[in-house]
């Protein structure tokens, strides 16, 4: 199982910098608005950036010191790389390929059956128990969310 | 209306959906780490597309039946199966240890349905003549209010002031996406005309509340049961619970600071549980009995924490701040059906209101048929998380879609998920952006109303800063931000002390 950790403090450090960077643009932007449309973006990008800066203040250690963190925490990301890529990758797949191209029933069902077929594989988990339940409660599920929205709330799904 | 609520009540179709979404709550809720803020968000399309009331009704039950429902994996498994069930553990798991986890779980029934309903007591006496404060009100109010309610939100949470504050103004920043409700413009689209339409809250709390418990669950593998085992007689036990719950005043007791805590914006059944049972911890003659194994403790949390459920929405329902992240998607579930917090809640959509409270004391009374689910507990808890994340996301996928038959809407809360993913991960928490994205337009239009008023009568100060009101307002907010300072300051007294 391979995780993925970071230096917290690196990440306050880019993240606060991005944060005032996001801030600055939101401003500059918010000049082509009308005076009504400009007023709430506006004030609320300045309290944003008030807060990013202490934020960055912090992280960039000049009051961290005084606090005594060590700066070399470590946060971890990603518990385990390749559940987090399967069901990433398979959640972004579903929504571009498998519901907009197959459709709602025979996309989910491909979707669930796949995402957990791999991450069970993938941690050597995989038994013939496990592939039937995961199989059935697919199925199952997938025809009971179709028949909510498509007769009960009369939605047309792809 | 008496008789329009009982009659509305008392339709087949509403009581199945008050048993159906106690079940299902309480199944959400027994499972480590699915939420009831998570169980509402993801449910959210669904009710969307009912009558308020039913919608209501519904979204309650399931509220009602996850916070219980999280005291059995607390008790069996020392998991909170919801953050309001971490007081539950000190005393339940170890009582599960003793084999008495019949008994803990009877208990943390009963607790529940008691403490609901005198939290329910309250949101139907209380929160009407609040509703009328309301009133009073006008444009800067809101505006400062929206802010009160994320900065209580962030500073009663005990999480980190500065990234809390940043994900709540983020949160409001989400709304200003699309057209301008009062200067007409398209804002922050980048030439897209599929976000003119804005992000709509429902998107906004399924992507920031689900897409990452999916890959967070993708990630976690089962924790078994081991060497718990339920048993005792159903009947007995809860005879013998109901008699020790009335036996003394520890149960009045954690039903009133549950209460009082909900009442609170942004604390939280988390709070409340721990604060129940600290306090009867106190009052007890053998406090150091506590922790290991005393009946008294699971009954302080249920309590508690079920006592939070309906008095969290008196703050939500009259001024629009909520007393808990659950309570903010129940706020979220209203602003969609077209409704606003205040009085006119409980004047023109009075049916709707008591229905809901009624609702609540029916689901609170259902959770005695969810006693004869526990032969099934330990087939729930193992079900592999990767199912239920794959569950989770296709109904996030389809919940979102179907709300406008828009992919472009299914993107924005994908993206949202997962920057909210990794934005979890280095600290920032979830629910005060939620806050954000439910408040955010009531905020802009109390700021730009201000803005125009405060023009046509020449002077922005006193309108915007001066009132009496919002004076208070801006007083709370400030006491607000020094809070997690002052109390470090005090806690640091009392251990020199």
């Amino acid at each position: 199982m391979k995780s993925i950790n970071i230096n917290r403090r690196l990440a306050d450090k880019i993240l606060s910098v991005f944060l005032l960077f996001l801030c600055g643009a939101i401003l500059w932007e918010t000049r082509k608005f009308s005076e009504y449309g400009a007023y709430f973006p506006y004030i609320v990008t300045l309290f944003l950036a008030v807060f990013s800066l202490v934020y960055f203040i912090k992280s960039w250690g000049v009051l961290l010191r005084k606090m005594g963190s060590s700066g070399k925490e470590q946060l971890e990301l990603i518990q385990d790389l390749s559940s987090f890529l399967v069901s990433f990758v398979g959640v972004l797949a579903y929504i571009f390929i498998l519901f907009s191209l197959l459709g709602f029933l025979v996309g989910s069902i491909l979707f669930c059956i796949s995402v957990t077929s791999v991450i069970q594989i993938t941690r050597s988990e995989a038994s013939f128990k496990l592939t039937t339940l995961s199989l059935l409660s697919s199925g199952m599920f997938t025809f009971m969310m179709y028949y909510l929205f498509r007769h009960v709330f009369h939605i047309h799904l792809p | 209306m008496i008789a329009e609520v009982v009659s509305a009540l008392m339709q087949p179709s509403m009581i199945a959906i008050i048993i159906g979404g106690v079940f299902i709550g309480n199944l959400v809720g027994c499972l480590p780490g699915l939420t009831a803020t998570m169980a509402l968000a993801v449910l959210l399309p669904i009710t969307y597309y009912m009558p308020i009331s039913t919608a209501l009704v519904l979204m309650g039950s399931i509220y009602v039946g996850a916070i219980r429902g999280g005291g059995i994996t607390a008790i069996l498994l020392n998991v909170p199966g919801t953050p309001s069930d971490i007081a539950t553990t000190f005393d339940g798991f170890p009582l599960a240890q003793k084999g008495l986890a019949r008994r803990a779980l009877m208990m943390s029934i009963f607790a529940s349905i008691m403490g609901g309903i005198i939290g329910n007591i309250f949101l139907a006496f209380l929160a009407p003549p609040l509703a009328r404060i309301s009133l009073r009100l006008g444009p800067p109010e809101f505006f400062w209010l929206c802010i009160l309610g994320i900065t209580i939100m962030v500073s009663i949470t005990g999480e980190s002031l500065g990234k809390g504050l940043i994900s709540g103004f983020i949160g409001l920043l989400i709304t200003t996406v699309g057209v301008s409700p009062l200067g007409g413009e398209t804002r922050f689209t980048f030439d897209l005309p599929q976000l003119a339409g804005g992000v709509p809250i429902i998107v906004g709390l399924i992507g920031l509340y689900c897409i990452p418990r999916v890959l967070e669950l993708a990630q976690e593998k089962v924790q078994e049961a081991e060497g718990i085992i339920v048993k005792g007689s159903i009947h007995s036990e809860m005879v013998w619970v109901i008699r020790k719950w009335f036996s003394g005043f520890q149960g009045i007791i954690s039903s009133l600071i549950g209460t009082f805590i909900g009442i609170l914006p942004g604390a939280g059944g988390n709070i409340a549980g721990i604060m129940a049972y600290d306090q009867i911890k106190r009052m007890d003659k053998h406090p150091e009995e506590f922790g290991k194994g005393r009946i008294e403790g699971v009954l302080a949390a249920e309590t508690a924490n079920n006592a939070v459920v309906s008095s969290s929405l008196i703050p939500a329902f009259t001024f629009g701040i909520p007393g808990s992240p659950p309570a903010a998607i129940m706020l979220g579930a209203i602003l969609v059906q077209g409704l606003r917090p205040g009085a006119k809640l409980f004047t023109e959509h009075a049916v709707d209101m008591y229905t809901l409270i009624g609702g609540f004391f029916l689901a609170n009374i259902a959770l005695f048929l969810v006693m004869y689910l526990s032969p099934i507990y330990s087939k729930i808890l193992s079900v592999p998380r990767e199912i239920l994340a794959v569950f989770i996301a296709v109904m996030s996928v389809v919940g979102t879609f179907a709300i406008r038959g828009n992919f472009a809407d299914v993107m924005v809360m994908c993206t949202l998920g997962t920057v909210m993913y990794f934005g979890r991960k280095l600290g920032f928490p979830t629910a005060p952006a939620v806050l954000g994205i439910v408040l955010g337009r009531l905020a802009e239009e109390g700021l730009t109303q201000s803005m125009m008023i405060a023009k046509a009568r020449g002077g922005l100060l006193p309108y915007f800063f001066g009132r009496p009101i919002t004076v208070i307002l801006i007083i709370l907010i400030l006491f607000f931000l020094a809070w997690p300072f002052l109390q470090a300051q005090l806690q640091k007294v009392r251990g020199t002390k």
